[in-house]
């Protein structure tokens, strides 16, 4: 079964208003449990809106949004409890650090669950390690840490709720390469020991090229594709028209196909790139 | 060449607390000949920022000099020559925008400087057209994208009719098309002869630039061409700094003994020398920008 899914999920921005837009039209999506989604499209291109449906934040104007195959929206369903489960790490969340301690913020979710006092401190401190925030930091103020240290506090803030969904709106915008990566290899360790589903926001293509196992293309309101990596990428031309970008890799490699080489136009990862160069060489030789 | 900014041997510290210090900037020297197009790498904490900021005085070096056209930072009665010379622009869009109408908030600069109403009017126009922001004199900036309100600031600084521009990170809170919308008008104000010097984590902005460099530890580690810069790609790797696909593609492909030509930096560089090595045919007339 899938872990989320959506059945004709449509929203609509400022009905009644001039302002009326159709922001989400029509989609039907399903993830499985333990993908690590790439979540790609333009700024306006309804990405946001789509995942703030999963927690329950917006409610569709028609459709249903099903998680772990249970309308979220029917009647009697615990929204609470959804957003423990679904867990949403905004775009710069350190801005909505508001807590004394670094330890209280990142307590404060595990506490709102009403778990005891004990366990609220095995979560706070596992959630610390994951996220890499220091021991030293716990009982200092978050506002003495640096933007990518309380970037950190604020995603442990949300894995102390050991949510079985994590979503994350590009969560290392503004940071430099070595904070970027620090960030993405956390949270890729962290969904491949526990076995989180994750959805996560980028611009940068050669991100997801290395970290996802599918992507989801979001134009215009609807989904345009969604597959695993090699499959959407190899749709760099539909891509690019959409105003995306693709890997710097897929489009040597597309200018090459164009020109009648026999290479595979699909390929994302200079890994990739090598291999092929390699392998077509090697096969001129025989 | 006249240089619009120089740095002689200067040194910045923060105070962490009341007894120690952070040295931000360690004896720098650096020189920036007039009209050129500078990117300075580094990591967060490497003193990029903090010598822009010097730049134009909002901070003032602990020891050595800063010249900013030829006018030493230190002395106080200068400050407002260096900023009208010497403009920046910021990270956070939404931070540098003050007014409520676009083309007010271009005039605020302006309007300090008690210019003649008519004169204003003038360099607004030719400012918002520069950054090719013209149709949006009338909007309110909240109803911009983030790329449209970073030129918008930057037309503001254009309007002083600088002789430099300092941008630290403007792209980085931006999404892809924006980042493009900025770099295209960085681009036009270079060729048009402004000197530019961009604070960037993206190497794909650093290589359209004329010159480099890389800093570290309050240092200037690396000074450059982007051909030069990204030749040295253990050293780019080593302090942490990310290298094109491409770029990193031909080392790879090198390092297994394929012929290549030197520093490789763009998609066209690439595809070309692979078509070239695979034996196919090039297709010049394709001129598409990385």
């Amino acid at each position: 079964m899938p872990i989320i899914q959506t059945e004709d999920l449509t929203y609509l921005y400022g009905v009644g208003t001039p302002f009326e837009k159709t922001a989400l039209n029509h989609i039907n999506l399903s993830i499985e449990e333990g993908e690590f989604v790439g979540v790609i499209g333009h700024t306006g291109s309804g990405k946001s809106t789509l995942l703030q449906h999963f927690n329950g934040l917006i409610k569709p104007s028609a459709g249903r949004v099903l998680i772990d195959g249970k309308d979220i929206w029917e009647k009697g369903a615990n929204r609470q409890a959804l957003r423990f489960s679904v867990g949403l790490v905004f775009q710069y969340p350190e801005y909505q650090i508001f807590e004394e301690t670094v330890y209280k913020d990142v307590a404060f979710g595990p506490r709102n669950m009403g778990l005891s006092e004990k366990e609220v401190d095995i979560r706070v401190r596992e959630a610390a390690t994951f996220s890499g925030v220091e021991d030293s930091w716990l009982e200092k103020s978050p506002f003495a840490l640096s933007g990518g240290q309380k970037r950190r506090v604020a995603i442990a803030g949300v894995l102390a709720m050991r949510p079985k969904v994590l979503i994350l709106d590009e969560p290392a915008a503004g940071l430099d390469p070595r904070g970027r990566d620090a960030i993405l290899d956390r949270i890729c360790d962290y969904q491949r020991t526990q076995g989180t589903t994750v959805l996560l926001v980028s611009h940068s293509m050669e991100d997801i090229a290395r970290i996802a196992t599918r992507v989801l293309v979001m134009d215009k309101g609807s989904t345009a594709f969604y597959g695993d990596v090699s499959t959407v990428f190899s749709h760099a031309k539909e891509l690019l028209s959409m105003g995306l970008d693709v890997p710097q890799i897929t489009r040597v490699f597309m200018r090459l196909h164009e020109m009648g080489l026999p290479v595979q136009p699909s390929i994302y990862t200079v890994e990739q790139g090598k291999n092929e160069i390699l392998r077509v060489l090697k096969e001129r030789e025989t | 060449m006249e240089n619009i900014i120089e740095a002689k041997n200067v040194s910045f510290s923060y105070p962490l607390d009341e007894t120690t210090r952070l040295q931000a900037l360690k004896n720098v020297s650096l020189q920036i000949p007039k009209g050129q197009f500078l990117a300075i790498l580094g990591h967060n904490g490497s003193g990029k920022s903090t010598l822009a900021k010097l730049f134009n005085a909002i901070l003032t070096p602990e020891q050595g000099d800063v010249y900013a056209l030829g006018i030493n930072t230190h002395d106080e009665t200068r400050v407002y020559d260096i900023r009208q010379h010497v403009g920046m622009v910021f990270q956070n869009p939404d931070n540098q925008i003050v007014a409520t109408v676009v083309e007010e908030d271009v005039a605020f600069g302006l309007e300090n400087l008690g210019i003649p109403t008519a004169e204003i009017r003038k360099r607004i126009d030719e400012a918002l057209k520069l950054v090719g922001m013209y149709e949006y004199r009338n909007e309110a900036p909240h109803h911009l994208s983030g790329g449209q309100k970073q030129r918008v600031a930057i037309a503001g600084v254009l309007a002083m009719h600088p002789d430099c521009i300092v941008l630290d990170e403007p792209t980085a809170m931006l999404d892809p098309k924006g980042r493009k919308e900025v770099m295209r008008t960085l681009r036009e104000l270079h060729t048009a002869g402004t000197t530019v010097v961009l604070i960037t984590h993206f190497m794909e902005e650093a290589v359209q630039t004329d010159r480099i460099v890389v800093m570290e530890h309050g240092a200037v580690i690396l000074s450059g061409t982007p051909k030069e810069i990204f030749g040295n790609i253990p050293l780019l790797h080593s302090v942490g700094l990310d290298v094109p696909q491409v770029t990193e593609l031909s080392y790879e492909l090198k390092k297994c003994g394929l012929h290549l030509p030197e520093n490789i930096l763009t998609v066209n560089e690439l595809a070309n020398a692979l078509a070239d090595l695979l034996g196919g045919s090039r297709c010049p007339s394709f001129k598409q920008k990385i």
